[in-house]
């Protein structure tokens, strides 16, 4: 019995000995025998039947063997063919015979042969392997102990589409894709500023996944900058497929229910955040850009806010505000008047309250309860369903919740007034995972209410101020800039100013570079139109 | 000694001692200026304004003097060890009994206006937890926390004072200077208790930021509560006449019971200014109960304050269900009242007074 358990035990260590052994190792260096380092790859990639080797021969005579080792549909076969192979097996038969094999010969063909864009030198399998993985071509040669990564990545992907959770009316409609370069890209096409600067590293033990932070030197705090790479650093996780993997990880407090790091579909609303002093975080397989630090207040804007004019961006900022506090405390309010304060409101609505009310045989609480739980499971189901029963299930929840469920006196007509109050409000919240984070809290605060009516509601906002106050995201006030406040700051924040006047970046990045606006209209409308006026 | 990050600054200082120091008068100064010098009242606000304002001078003259120094610390080197020692005893006491005093009224008010059938215990116990949840945080988030909750108070209770302003006659506030001069000295004294709150100041002397601007910090915060005392005096005295005043426990309360919002949104406005109460009460009793943790820390000279917090619950908990009921709770009030002018002006004005004698300064000063 004993040698059975210790012969599992034995094989299970060995296992992951084994299975430690064969992740790729930057300290094992290339061989120079050809036929050595395909045995090498091949042991790393053995059962990768994606892996092709393209084994020729070059030199006049063709005596020396050359290998191509890519991954099939992870390459453009294009450039393989064209830029890498072609000139590869054309044009080596021609060289001169000092030109046969060794380092003159190696320097020839990566500076004077390949035509693909970008080649990198690598001396270990380390590199080598993550390259073929990622897409790259790699050709290996003999009597040589390193080979050329030659890049080559291209796979099916979507294109840039239009950003489904952030829809403007007006701006750019382009939103990112799951290619972190054309994530990259999209950024730098709005940004051509060489102080735009881009870090990449690899997170995720299985999934290599590149993760990069972009940032502007000389506006972005340098402490921001260090504490998020220090932060991205001590990540030691398996797999990240999303960047909210990454969001977990490096938030400060993970008890909160509000989201640390803003994230975003749009690359407009990276590159104004980046100007702001802010740094975002990229992820590659995923669409959603992560900034940080970000604020409430961020939170409740959309990249539109700045697009459009101004009064109208400030009322509907104000209603995003009023919607934003409904969204979490309507039904515990509801609560709160009809059971406890039923003096505060005018006696006609009492009463029609009331007499709505009469059949119902539960108590508001439960009445709530039951209401604001069905609407969760009516939009959960919404959500997951493909398109066409998606909506069945609205028309058969609307009818449901908000016809047969008062007709049978399980609610009150007025509670279903309540309860769609309270949904809108919180789709009116530009970010989701703040809308989701008030919905919680709608649970809670209703409990509040149920016990000690508005002064329980009191109790659930200023518990819920104390930890916003507390709260920091990489270093910043999570309530800048209503903490330590500052006049000029208050033109962006429950409104929005005319553009013009908006001549300095928020401070709670403390960017290094202040002026965002300089007003020069007066200078130049004011002359032209004189000159015009002259001319007439 | 001090972590450097810990500090306030000065528009959160302000914010701090205005909170501090409105929960008091809020509700009940009209009756008690209207009870010693009857239309007068207002002009009581402005002489203790005047005595606030000496009073304040004195505590920021000592911080000034002693800069980053705990009172416990100078006013060893002042008084002695044991004399020290004896009045740090007594800060807490009165510290602790303040938060209490607070936290009580605000459990019987609420009791009366809001929720009557709510154990008291309830509301006490559910309010210190919220108040030791912040204060864990340190010092200046109590601040900061103050800062926020400010405007959110002030605009509201503006608010519904100018709802009830068309049923103002102002007439009411007519016989000037009717007042005997004996009744008029005593009644501003007693009025000048209702700033009580200043002495905070005292404990939170070596966290401020920028100690250089205590004076400006005092002189613009006992100017703001004594403009906001005087806004309350004569709106109540004119929407409510004087004589009605002197008669209600918390005439603040009937001005806003009596109007109806714009509109008709809500008919009755006092689960709202309950809710403000709310506000008013929660910073007070926190600065109190920051104040009475921190001289423990002081005292004990312990390596982190916060354990003191968690150590004063069951004590604080106890004074605040001491009074058996409202009437003990206002005498009780009274007496912390008289005892803050012990604690707040009293031992000020001796160690200052010794210390300049004496020649002692702070290091730095």
């Amino acid at each position: 019995m004993t040698n059975i358990f210790s012969k599992l035990y034995n094989n299970k260590k060995e296992e992951l000995f084994f299975e430690r052994d064969m992740s790729p190792d930057k300290s094992r260096k290339l061989k120079t025998n050809i036929g050595e380092n395909l045995r090498i790859v091949n042991e790393y990639l053995s059962d990768c039947d994606d892996v092709i080797t393209r084994n020729f021969y070059m030199g006049q005579g063709g005596k020396h063997q050359m290998s191509l080792i890519f991954i099939d549909g992870m390459v453009k076969l294009d450039t393989v063919q064209n830029d890498v192979l072609k000139p590869l097996m054309l044009f080596t038969r021609q060289f001169p015979l000092e030109y046969s094999v060794g380092e003159k010969f190696f320097n020839m063909v990566k500076e004077g042969l390949l035509t693909a864009g970008d080649i990198k030198e690598v001396d270990n399998f380390g590199e080598l392997i993550l390259g073929i993985l990622s897409g790259d071509t790699i050709l290996l040669m003999d009597k040589l102990d390193k080979a050329l990564i030659i890049s080559t990545r291209g796979w099916e992907k979507r294109g840039v589409q239009e950003p489904s959770t952030e829809a403007v009316i007006r701006g750019p409609r382009d939103g990112f894709t799951e290619t972190y370069r054309t994530n990259v890209a999209l950024v730098r096409r709005r940004l051509k500023d060489p102080n735009l600067k881009v870090k990449t590293i690899k997170l995720g033990r299985h999934t290599r996944t590149d993760v990069g932070i972009m940032y502007i030197k000389g506006v972005a705090k340098p402490s921001i900058v260090d504490e998020v790479l220090k932060r991205l650093n001590t990540v030691d996780i398996s797999t990240v497929l999303e960047s909210g993997y990454i969001e977990q990880m490096i938030e400060g407090d993970w008890l909160s229910p509000f989201p640390q790091l803003r994230r975003t579909e749009r690359p407009d609303v990276v590159a104004a955040s980046l100007i702001e002093g802010n740094v975002a975080i990229l992820c590659d397989n995923t669409p959603f850009a992560l900034i940080a630090p970000t604020t409430f207040l961020s939170l409740f804007q959309s990249p539109e806010d700045y697009y459009e004019r101004w009064y109208i961006v400030s009322m509907i900022r104000i209603l995003r505000f009023i919607a934003g506090f409904f969204a979490f405390t309507f039904p515990a309010l509801y609560i709160a008047m009809t059971t406890f304060h039923p003096g505060m409101l005018p006696t006609d609505l009492v009463l029609s309250i009331a007499a709505a009310r009469e059949g119902v045989p539960f108590s508001a609480v439960v009445e709530s309860l039951i209401m604001v739980i069905a609407l969760e499971v009516l939009r959960e189901a919404g959500v997951r369903l493909p398109g066409p029963i998606g909506q069945t299930i609205g028309i058969v929840g609307g009818l449901v919740v908000g016809e047969a469920a008062v007709r049978a006196g399980i609610v009150s007509p007025i509670m279903v007034i309540v309860v769609a109050v309270n949904a809108i409000s919180s789709f009116a919240i530009p970010n989701y995972s703040v809308a989701i984070g008030f919905r919680l809290l709608t649970f809670i605060l209703m409990a509040l209410a149920g016990v000690a009516g508005l002064y329980g509601i009191m109790l659930g906002l200023l518990g819920l101020t104390i930890h916003l106050v507390t709260l920091k995201s990489f270093g910043a006030h999570y309530l800048s800039p209503f903490v330590s406040f500052r006049f000029s700051e208050s033109k962006d924040t429950l409104i929005r100013g005319p553009l013009p006047s908006l001549e300095i970046r928020p401070g709670y990045t403390r960017p290094q570079d202040f002026d965002r606006i300089n007003d020069r209209r007066h200078d130049t409308i004011d002359k032209a139109g004189d000159e015009s006026a002259d001319q007439q | 000694m001090l972590t450097n990050n810990d500090l306030i600054t000065v528009p959160q200082a302000v914010a701090l001692i205005i909170m501090t120091v409105l929960e008091v008068g809020l509700l009940s100064l009209p009756r008690e200026v209207a009870t010693y010098a009857e239309s007068d009242g207002w002009i009581l606000v402005i002489i203790a304004w005047l005595l606030a304002f000496i009073c304040s001078l004195v505590l920021s003259t000592l911080i000034r003097r002693f800069p980053g120094e705990t009172f416990i610390e100078y006013s060893q080197k002042v008084i002695g060890k044991f004399l020290s020692f004896a009045i740090g005893v007594v800060l807490i006491i009165y510290f602790t009994l303040a938060t209490a005093i607070i936290i009580r009224t605000f459990a019987e008010v609420t009791n009366a206006f809001m929720l009557p059938n709510t154990p008291r215990e309830f509301i006490i116990i559910a309010q210190m937890l919220l108040t030791i949840y912040l204060i864990r945080h340190g010092i200046e988030p109590t601040a900061r926390i103050a800062e926020i909750l400010f405007p959110l108070l002030i605009v509201p209770i503006f608010a519904m004072y100018m709802i009830a302003l068309p049923k103002a006659d102002f007439t009411e506030l007519l016989p000037v200077f009717n007042t005997p001069i004996k009744s008029m000295a005593v009644g501003s004294l007693y009025t000048m208790l209702n700033f009580f709150g200043l002495e905070i100041l005292l404990i939170l002397g070596p966290y401020l930021k920028r100690p250089d601007k205590i004076y400006w910090t005092m002189f613009v915060s006992v100017g703001v509560i004594a403009l906001i005392f005087l806004f309350i005096v004569i709106i109540t005295f004119s929407v409510l006449g004087v004589q009605p005043a002197k008669q209600f426990i918390w005439p603040g309360m009937t001005i806003i019971r009596m109007i109806t919002a714009p509109g008709r949104v809500f008919e009755r406005l006092d689960a709202l200014a309950m809710a403000l109460w709310t506000i008013a009460s929660f910073t007070a009793s926190n600065s109190m109960y920051l104040a009475g943790a921190l001289t423990c820390f002081h005292l004990t000279k312990a390596r982190e304050f916060k354990f003191f917090i968690t150590i004063l619950f069951p004590w604080v908990y106890f004074l605040a269900s001491l009074p058996p009921n409202f009437v003990a709770t206002e005498e009780l009030r009274h007496i912390v009242r008289l005892g803050s002018v012990s604690v707040g002006i009293a031992v000020p004005i001796i160690v200052l007074l010794l210390s300049i004698i004496m020649k002692k300064k702070g290091e730095t000063a």
